[in-house]
């Protein structure tokens, strides 16, 4: 089949966002196919998206494409007569997080009829496709709830050779490999590191988004006198150093705040074999984690989690379970490149 | 710098421009800018290239300082930091047959739109540069528009090789109507035998390579004219090129130098062009670096049965190719210096 996957792109900006395209179209070419990948550019600002929308849904495909993919919103709006929808979320100011304290559009005239319009759209775009798939159960039941569609979730897997991955051992740190930013709450494992009672480890690798909250992050390890127990590696992680990292650890960190989907820091502690220690409110990765399954899901406290790394250092034996156990979920759960491309190329044709 | 490099696309084709633009972003990412390469889809007829139209203008971009637009719709962007390196314009609503669409009243306004949408974006762009002389006569004739000539560098950094002719001449490039490489099996009816024709590149269409194989068999030229009909490697074209008595090309009013020109002058050996092929003279100069002879079989014929006799007038038009090659100075530092002043 001839395939096209569109998605939409902050130019200069948004890096990871293009790694499911990638992947997608991977594993699409290696299926036999022939995919052209469209990342089209696609402003943040409210004000600039309703022409910008009208813009997207204008691309002509031509006569030369047997289906369109689409992945990042709003590429749904985009028009094929075999379209097939990968919905990651939703424009989330105005849905998810409307009702929260990160909405940062006023719930005015302007803002409510925005929200209006966009659901309308969306509604549209995917309402078209001949299939709507969601990377996850959460945004699933967002798109249940604001669009009243009824879409299937298709678990995004890790992509290029995941043999890269290995298990040596399972040692005496806990592994939190992860942009370090306010909202994957690194923060919250420092603090667990004050009330461990056994000789468990923390290293904290990624890149510090802002640069600034690295260094508030080694103020607080320097002031709770946690430099021996806790190694905070800023910077980009080359990729060698995390499978070497992943392979080794103890057991894996994973605490975002309500995030969208699993995240693939939780699939490379799968593919490694390791445990996951998350929270209760972490999201989308408690579709992947249950509690004594799996890993861990906690209260987001420092105290509890402190209680879970102890845990999984004082009987390693069951963390090696629950890390086989992760790495076992994957297959549970379809997560594979072949039953995607299945889906993908299968659905509604 | 960051900068959004804006081309257009065709799915599943990929051809001289899109490499060009590939290379582009990779140049102007080792000079430390953050580049990246927007592919808008222009349709391919006129009511799927409005839409596109539409697409490019209402496209809203943040977080670019520059935009560099090489083709038609793309360049339409609104960005008020834009420089555009013209490849060539939506050449059928600027021309007459056969690049240009056969005129129906209802194509009017179309052309229109193209027209004026052309004119305000090479007006409200900072600067226009065209890829070649050819192109900044056509922005000069079309819209009014004085563009400095900034020629684009080839998009690889293969190694030619030259080496004594074998006894055939060498028609490369994509097979399709527009690089008319029929002309060139049509004109081996009209040669004595003692040469051969090597025909080699990706097919427009399957019908393309068809066509010409179904000519190649009606004229019984079998045995003097090999197609390959396929895409050919960078080691299989430096080899054909190396062991050539010489290359025909012959599009039709081309745009820029011709990448197929340059390849061939930098293996040292002469180009047969016609004298509509456009862009192509700025490399071949009739009797100094190759040949320009009328695009009907039999000049043709003769121009080739030439070369492929004269081995030592071949080579002294071949070496002076290269050195014509060589002193058009391309580089990629010029560009990328010209195209974020």
């Amino acid at each position: 089949m001839r395939i096209v996957i569109a998605s939409t792109t902050v130019p200069t900006i948004d890096g990871g966002g293009r790694l499911i395209v990638r992947w997608t179209a991977d594993a699409l070419r290696e299926a036999g196919h022939q995919v052209e990948e469209l990342y089209l550019p696609f402003p943040t600002d409210l004000r600039l998206i309703m022409p910008a929308l009208v813009g997207l849904r204008a691309i002509p495909l031509g006569d030369e494409v047997d289906r369109l993919v689409t992945i990042r919103w709003p590429a749904h709006v985009m028009q094929h007569p075999n379209k097939v929808a990968w919905f990651i979320h939703h424009y989330r100011q105005l849905f998810d997080l409307w009702d929260t304290e990160y909405r940062g559009i006023r719930a005015d005239a302007e803002g409510v009829s925005y929200r209006e319009a966009l659901r309308m759209a969306d509604n549209l775009g995917l309402g078209e496709s001949r299939k709507v798939f969601t990377n996850s159960d959460t945004v699933r039941a967002r798109v249940r709830k604001f669009n009243e569609i009824d879409a299937e979730t298709l678990f995004p897997p890790l992509g290029g050779d995941v043999s890269r991955f290995y298990t040596d051992s399972y040692g005496d740190f806990v592994l939190y490999a992860s942009r370090i930013t306010p909202i994957k709450r690194q923060m919250l494992a420092v603090e667990a590191m004050q009330y461990v009672t056994t000789p468990v480890r923390l290293v904290l690798a990624g890149h510090a988004d802002p640069e600034q909250y690295g260094r508030e992050m080694r103020a607080t390890v320097r002031a709770h006198g946690l430099d021996e127990r806790v190694d905070l590696r800023l910077g980009w992680l080359p990729e060698a150093e995390k499978i070497d990292l992943l392979a080794r650890c103890l057991a894996v960190a994973y605490l975002p705040i309500d995030e969208d989907s699993y995240g693939y820091p939780a699939l490379e502690a799968s593919h490694s074999a390791k445990a996951i220690v998350t929270l209760k409110d972490a999201g989308g990765a408690l579709e992947f984690v249950r509690d004594g399954v799996e890993g861990f899901v906690t209260e987001p406290d420092p105290r509890s989690l402190a209680a879970a790394f102890d845990a999984a250092y004082s009987d390693k034996k069951d963390a090696q379970r629950m890390g086989e156990a992760s790495a076992r979920r994957r297959a549970e759960l379809n997560i594979d490149w072949e039953h995607v491309v299945s889906r993908l190329t299968g659905a509604g044709s | 710098m960051r900068i959004l490099v804006a081309n257009n696309a065709a799915p599943f084709v990929r051809g001289g421009a899109e490499m060009l633009a590939e290379r582009l972003v990779r140049e102007l990412v080792a000079e430390g800018h953050e580049a990246e390469l927007w592919r808008l889809p222009l349709g391919s007829a006129p009511d799927q290239m409005t839409d596109s139209m539409i697409a490019a203008s209402l496209t809203r971009l943040e977080y670019v300082d520059r935009v560099i637009g090489l083709k038609f719709p793309a360049y339409l962007v609104p960005h008020e930091n834009k420089v555009i390196w013209l490849v060539h314009q939506l050449r059928q609503a600027y021309e007459p047959p056969p690049v240009g669409w056969v005129g129906t009243a209802s194509l009017g306004p179309f052309i229109e739109a193209v027209h004026s949408a052309d004119d305000a974006a090479f007006r409200r762009a900072r600067s226009v540069y065209a890829i070649s002389p050819v192109v900044a006569e056509r922005l000069r004739v079309g819209n009014a528009v004085q563009a400095p000539v900034l020629l684009t560098p080839p998009h690889t950094d293969t190694a030619y090789r030259h080496e004594d002719a074998e006894g055939y001449i060498v028609a490369l490039g994509r097979i399709g109507a527009g690089k008319r490489q029929w002309l060139a099996v049509e004109a081996m009816a009209h040669t004595r035998p003692g040469f051969r024709l090597v025909v080699a590149g990706p097919p427009d269409t399957p019908e393309s390579a068809a066509q010409i194989l179904r000519r190649v068999e009606q004229l019984e030229l079998g045995d003097r004219v090999e197609v390959i009909p396929r895409f050919i490697d960078e080691d299989e074209k430096v080899d054909l090129l190396a062991r050539c008595s010489g290359s025909v090309y012959l599009p039709i009013d081309e745009d820029s130098y011709g990448y197929v020109c340059y390849e061939a002058a930098m293996a040292r050996k002469p180009t047969i062009t016609a004298t509509d092929s456009g862009g192509t003279h700025t490399l071949v100069h009739h009797g100094t670096t190759g040949l320009v002879v009328a695009p009907e079989p039999v000049a043709l014929a003769d121009a080739m049965a030439h070369i492929a006799a004269n081995a030592v007038e071949a080579k002294a038009l071949g070496e002076r190719a290269h050195a014509a090659a060589v002193g058009l100075q391309l580089s990629w530092e010029r560009v990328v210096e010209e195209l974020t002043r």
